[in-house]
């Protein structure tokens, strides 16, 4: 047997791994020592985000459901009241995904198709949501995730469909059980292949890729939102829309910058809608750690409304004792996410600094 | 105190605005490829699959000691993680187990509870971790879940601690304790329920620290660090299976697996095989009165290959016996027609374990090559 070693394929992942390093000193990116520290431990983040993706994940024959986002990877503007699975699937080939329910109030399944080489952009190819599905008596459920349209829960694919996006919008996940799912895919092979060094040295370039880019171009929304300081704006919705995002969520994204003692107070109107939050990122785009700061992040559960309605949010370092409080969690800038899920319309919110 | 040094202790400063962590990133990047001199060692096999498969293992590694060092290190706030999983595997990693780990400190008391599930076997270490430094990780306390309480809705709680808890259960916490493991064994993954289970420390702080560029550094380093020793620890374990190949390996005391964090209620039979092409391992076997028992297949690595879509193992409930009670299990490239047959999927040599887990005597089995040639 032709002998081998592939020490240098490591070295190589190493070395195109810490070119990922030069998003930290982008112009615009904050360098103060916890914003930069924070962003060597999103470099991290990603890190084992895109090996858990591309190099456990990535065989659409045998697919695999895996988080791309969770508690402790947070990605460009990822949702707190979200759970999100994803799996690699293929468009020629047919997949059944089996469940139960489970008690969370929103859930939704999406096949996607990557056409960024065509038009830039990530399509959706096939949209199932819980209010369209059947389930039988004790919550549990089948989908046929196919181009070829079936009989009962049907998730549609394309010929370019390459993965699935698993959605759970939870309104106390305390209380509420998430749903359980497994994937497999149909009349496919028995075996996966042996591992091949061709096969992984390719995925091992992708994951080093896909962690500088990555941080690069939500560096690039970062420094889009610093145009308008402290403001909340629609931008246009292609752009976020064209990364994935849910066609059913207006994004009202902002950058926000506060000296010592400042308070950000944002006022709206809040809309008919099945679902609304409020989450304060730092400048990389990283939901707060909501786990354990409650006051990170706020939604259509959490806060209280004004008597006429209306919905005053307050960032600031400590509680201002009025509106809804966000903590800046030690942070003097960052960005931050209003996001209008299934409105009847997308007010603007209004938004003012009340100095110390 | 220098200009760096005030720097580096005193709380962020938001408005100090000259920080470059460029560096840290860099150096990380740097320890982690030293990590690589583990597929070069003189024994480790050469061939293309153990070597794609040592690679893979890497960053299996990196991805597991980034989410414990980074982001699950806090015993103020615990974090239960999966040190291991379907796709990361370290040293003989149990097919009919799901692991689960937490960091915490000696000096706290954690409150951990949940629901029991329908899993036959649970239980709960406390361990004092010193793999980054001497390669060993001492058991600290154990609470076997035969023993803890469930009320009604199959709800439990165990207090962890230094001091005993008179009237509840108690797992015992030493002053060096920082890990907990939760073992839970499966007869059948498929139609168990596993326990749900949660972690709070008693005497949390507040709030979380801020991060600093210290700990950031710190946490990065410890993490390249344990790659690098978790990779040649048990590399140098494989090479001493290696000695004597295709039978249990006997020449070391059970204390040492369990020095490693192994259960000290079950007894560990490593081995490694050595195949030709056709070749089959044959292992032997009269079983003792047990709980269970099982025995897998793993590569050079130590990680158990594929059992998510390969019968690579084979446990007491799934076996089929022969008429004295025998057990026969064949490791071989197919179904031999006879045994247990377990799959070498693809490899010709790597390492393997059989278990005995709370078994009133520890025979150890038997094996022989046989060639299964037409």
């Amino acid at each position: 047997m032709r002998e081998t070693t592939l020490d240098a394929l490591w070295t190589n992942f190493c070395k195109q791994l810490a070119e990922a390093r030069h998003v930290l000193v982008r112009p615009g990116a904050p360098r103060d020592a916890l914003s930069q520290a924070e962003g060597v431990r999103y470099l991290s983040r990603l890190t084992r985000a895109a090996l858990d993706s591309l190099v456990e994940s990535a065989d659409p024959d045998f697919p695999r459901l895996f988080q791309m986002s969770n508690d402790t990877i947070k990605i460009g503007g990822d949702n707190p009241d979200n759970v999100y699975w994803n799996a690699t699937i293929a468009g020629d080939r047919d997949y059944r995904i089996c469940g139960n329910r489970g008690s969370v109030p929103y859930l939704s399944f999406g096949t996607k198709a990557n056409r960024f080489a065509l038009d830039g952009g990530m399509v959706s190819t096939g949209e199932l949501e819980d209010t369209k599905m059947h389930f039988e008596a004790d919550g549990s459920f089948e989908i046929i995730v196919s181009r070829t349209a079936q009989g009962g829960n049907w998730l549609p694919m394309s010929d370019d469909t390459s993965f699935l996006l698993v959605r759970q919008t939870f309104l106390d996940r305390a209380a509420e059980r998430p749903a359980s799912i497994t994937i497999e895919r149909l009349n496919g092979p028995v075996m996966p292949r042996p591992l091949s060094s061709d096969w992984l040295e390719r995925q091992l370039g992708q994951a080093a890729s896909f962690v500088k880019v990555t941080a690069n171009a939500f560096a690039g929304w970062a420094k889009l939102f610093m145009t308008r300081p402290n403001e909340l704006l629609p931008w246009d919705q292609d752009i976020f829309q064209k990364v994935g995002g849910d066609p059913n969520i207006h994004y009202l994204h902002g950058y926000w910058r506060l000296s010592p003692g400042e308070m950000w107070v944002i006022e709206t109107d809040v809309p008919q809608c099945r679902f609304w939050n409020f989450v304060l990122q730092n400048w990389w785009m990283e939901s707060a750690d909501y786990r354990n700061i409650p006051s990170a992040w706020t939604n259509i559960n959490k806060a209280r409304l004004s008597a006429d309605g209306r919905l005053v949010i307050v960032v600031s370092e400590e509680d201002p004792g009025f509106g809804n409080w966000i903590d800046t969690c030690g942070h003097a800038e960052g960005t931050a996410l209003l996001r209008w899920i299934s409105a009847d319309r997308h007010p603007v919110p209004s938004c003012r600094l009340i100095g110390p | 105190m220098d200009d760096i040094t005030s720097r580096l202790t005193r709380p962020t400063d938001p408005q100090q605005a000259d920080a470059s962590l460029v560096h840290v990133w860099r150096g990380f990047c740097d320890q982690l490829a030293e990590a690589g001199e583990v597929l070069l060692r003189p024994e480790t096999p050469k061939n293309a699959l153990d070597q794609a498969e040592g690679l893979r293992y890497l960053s299996r590694l990196t991805r597991t000691a980034l989410n414990m060092e980074v982001d699950s290190s806090d015993p103020d706030f615990p974090r239960l993680f999966q040190l291991s999983d379907d796709a990361i595997k370290i040293g003989a990693d149990n097919p009919d187990n799901i692991y689960q780990q937490a960091v915490v400190s000696g000096d706290r008391d954690y409150r951990i509870w949940g629901k029991r599930g329908t899993v036959p076997y649970l239980s709960i270490g406390s361990k004092a971790n010193r793999y980054a430094t001497d390669g060993s990780m001492a058991s600290t306390g154990e609470i076997e879940f035969s023993s803890v309480k469930v009320d009604e809705n199959g709800c439990f709680e165990i207090i962890a601690s230094r001091e005993p808890k008179p009237g509840r259960d108690w797992l015992p916490l030493a002053e060096d304790s920082s890990l907990l493991i939760i073992r839970q064994t499966f007869e059948d993954k498929k139609r168990q329920i596993p326990a749900e289970i949660y972690v709070e420390c008693l005497s949390r702080l507040p709030a979380k620290p801020l991060l600093t560029p210290e700990t950031i550094t710190t946490q990065l380093n410890k993490a390249a660090a344990w790659v690098k020793g978790t990779a040649n620890m048990f590399a140098d374990w494989s090479e001493w299976f290696k000695q004597e190949p295709n039978r249990i390996y006997q020449q070391k005391d059970q204390s040492v697996w369990y020095r490693a964090g192994g259960d000290p209620k079950i007894w560990y039979g490593h081995f490694y095989y050595d195949l030709k092409p056709d070749e089959a391992l044959v292992i032997e076997v009269q079983p003792p009165r047990c709980r269970m028992w099982n025995v897998q297949l793993d590569n050079w690595w130590m990680e158990s290959l594929d059992h998510v879509h390969q019968k690579i193992w084979v446990n007491s409930s799934q076996a089929t016996y022969e008429e004295d009670g025998r057990i026969i299990v064949v490791c071989a490239d197919a179904d031999p027609g006879f045994g247990n047959w377990i799959d070498l999927a693809g490899h010709r040599q790597g390492t393997g374990l059989w278990r005995w887990i709370e078994a009133e005597s520890h025979p150890v089995p038997t094996c022989r090559v046989i060639s299964l040639k037409r």
